[in-house]
């Protein structure tokens, strides 16, 4: 019988706070953490369509005496260490006493190094001098160095991978960190997204993409608007979210407090479009059926629902035939809400904040709001949507998460018992 | 190949100064007999990198037959007076873009590399 799997610490960088406790007092607030980007060096804030970001000014690397790994590593990198490290700590893990080859890292990235990467090729060209090109370019740049970093800053020995499917590639971090645990590849995986790529080309690619919010510069708080009527795209954010999870003998045996247990996980392709979501919503409805299936489930016991919501028109309309496919009128009665409405679209770190946000819901019996929710759009309202936070007994949750490459993620967590 | 830190000397100053900016630490606590790796703990990566902040703040490019004999701080030194210095006969500029540019006023002889630039892809 394969393992459970439970989740024993958690660690968070985002727009609204750094630290769970910081993140979810600002969460249940409905704080939005979406701002103007202030610039992109020299170059003219009015040639992108877009100006408005979930960022994090405040954060700062740790100084390197202290910390020999982050000066290493891409700022996306050093937010997913910084995440774990509060993890761990959470966790309350002594690692010195743990086996490190049954310790692992799954990391879910959706752009990775592109800070670096832009300047470094800014750079080459500016000089015309191949060998100025910075030597840790390519051990920054790869995909896998958030994973890579986390792993030699925690003395993780056993699985070391790095999961990369756009927007939901931290759910399927999650999810396959679950696998290696249940398949007993390790007892205890660091699952953690991260992206952190507002930078001048990466921002320039979703504006020419037509994705990003334009509509709201002047009040960039109202940008992120999943399920309103007034939504016009999403808002990117930079971050990321990190998780502990253990096998459930692992972590009684050390009498870890749990927060949740990670009850089930699917991952489908539409085989559909690179960007765009098949309309009909069959294949994230097949998606979140065969997680309940997994976590042996029924749909009719689905509580709370954190759903992908990224505010553009399309996807939400789209995530809500999916939903009222599975859950049919039950949907009435869910309580449904989008942390992206809080803090954009943090990419391949959003999956992890919205599990964290989910389990948090779990142990304190109430969900955050979905901020600018104020003109419910009937092609994907739900009466379990709210501007206010919401108190209810939550036993089961199920996560969202879909992204570019026709791809779909999906989690159920339930509460632990 | 070590030599002593004259505090008079420009050049040295610079040199350490760079070595103390990748390295954050005082120049004045470095030694010329300092080995990179053993003294300084610097893995391959990082020695790598304190070349490349060499070769940024001199505007040289240190070519890989030369790289290997860097094992000291007192060789980063020796190896600057040289290349920057008025004795540039032992290792000739290498970096095509700049010779291009600009004209090694401090070379008496042609080197191999220079006449390679002038033949060598444009």
């Amino acid at each position: 019988m394969a393992a459970r799997v439970v989740i024993t610490g958690m660690g968070i960088v985002s727009p609204i706070g750094i630290g769970i406790t910081q993140f979810w007092e600002s969460a249940l607030r409905g704080q939005s953490g979406i701002s103007s980007i202030k610039s992109f060096g020299d170059l003219p804030m009015e040639g992108y369509r877009s100006r408005i970001a979930g960022l994090i000014p405040s954060f700062q690397p740790p100084d390197p005496e202290e910390d020999k790994f982050s000066s290493r590593v891409d700022r996306y990198a050093q937010m997913a260490l910084m995440a774990t490290k509060e993890a761990i700590h959470d966790s309350g893990l002594c690692l010195e006493y743990e086996r490190a080859e049954r310790l692992g890292v799954m990391a879910g990235v959706g752009m990775g190094g592109m800070m670096m990467g832009e300047r470094e090729l800014t750079n080459l060209y500016d000089s015309q001098k191949p060998h100025r090109v910075h030597p840790n370019f390519i051990p920054t740049i790869t995909l896998n160095s958030a994973s890579g970093i986390v792993a030699l800053a925690v003395g993780a020995k056993g699985p070391n991978l790095t999961v990369s499917t756009a927007c939901s590639s931290s759910i399927h971090a999650i999810g396959q960190a679950m696998q290696c645990i249940r398949q007993g590849q390790a007892d205890m995986m660091v699952a953690v997204g991260a992206d952190a790529t507002i930078t001048p080309l990466v921002f320039a690619g979703f504006c020419s993409l037509r994705a990003l919010s334009t509509k709201y510069q002047d009040q960039p708080s109202q940008a992120s608007r999943p399920f309103d009527r007034g939504r016009d795209g999403f808002v990117m954010g930079e971050g990321a979210g990190a998780l502990i999870l253990e096998s459930l003998q692992h972590a009684t045996r050390r009498k870890a407090r749990i927060y949740a247990e990670v009850a089930g996980y699917a991952a489908t392709s539409e085989a559909y479009h690179m960007v765009i979501p098949k309309q009909d919503g069959l294949d994230i409805a097949r998606t979140m059926s065969l997680a309940l299936q997994d976590a042996k489930i029924e749909a009719k016991q689905i509580d709370y629902i954190n759903a992908h919501a990224t505010s553009t028109v399309v996807g939400d309309e789209v995530e809500v035939k999916g939903l009222r496919t599975v859950f049919g009128k039950r949907m009435e009665k869910i309580l449904v809400n989008a942390t992206k409405s809080l803090i954009g679209h943090t990419l391949g770190a959003s999956g992890a904040i919205a599990t964290i946000a989910s389990t948090l819901s779990l142990n304190h019996s109430i969900i955050h709001p979905t901020i600018n929710y104020t003109d419910p759009d009937p092609n994907c309202a739900l009466p379990g949507i709210s501007v206010k936070s919401q108190k209810k007994s939550l036993k089961t949750a199920l996560v969202n998460a879909f992204g570019f490459g026709s791809n779909n993620a999906v989690l159920v967590l339930k509460k632990y018992s | 190949m070590t030599m002593s830190q004259p505090s008079s000397n420009g050049l040295h100053q610079r040199v350490y100064s760079t070595l103390g900016d990748y390295l954050r630490r005082n120049p004045e606590t470095l030694h010329p007999e300092d080995s990179l790796r053993d003294d300084l703990g610097l893995d391959s990566l990082q020695t790598i990198e304190l070349v490349y902040q060499v070769e940024s703040t001199f505007d040289i490019q240190i070519p890989d037959e030369d790289f290997g004999r860097l094992q000291t701080i007192g060789d980063v030194a020796a190896y600057l007076d040289e290349r920057t210095g008025s004795n540039h006969t032992h290792f000739p500029p290498t970096d095509a873009s700049t010779n291009a540019k600009k004209p090694n006023t401090h070379s008496t002889t042609k080197s191999k590399a220079q006449t390679r630039s002038k033949n060598g892809p444009q």
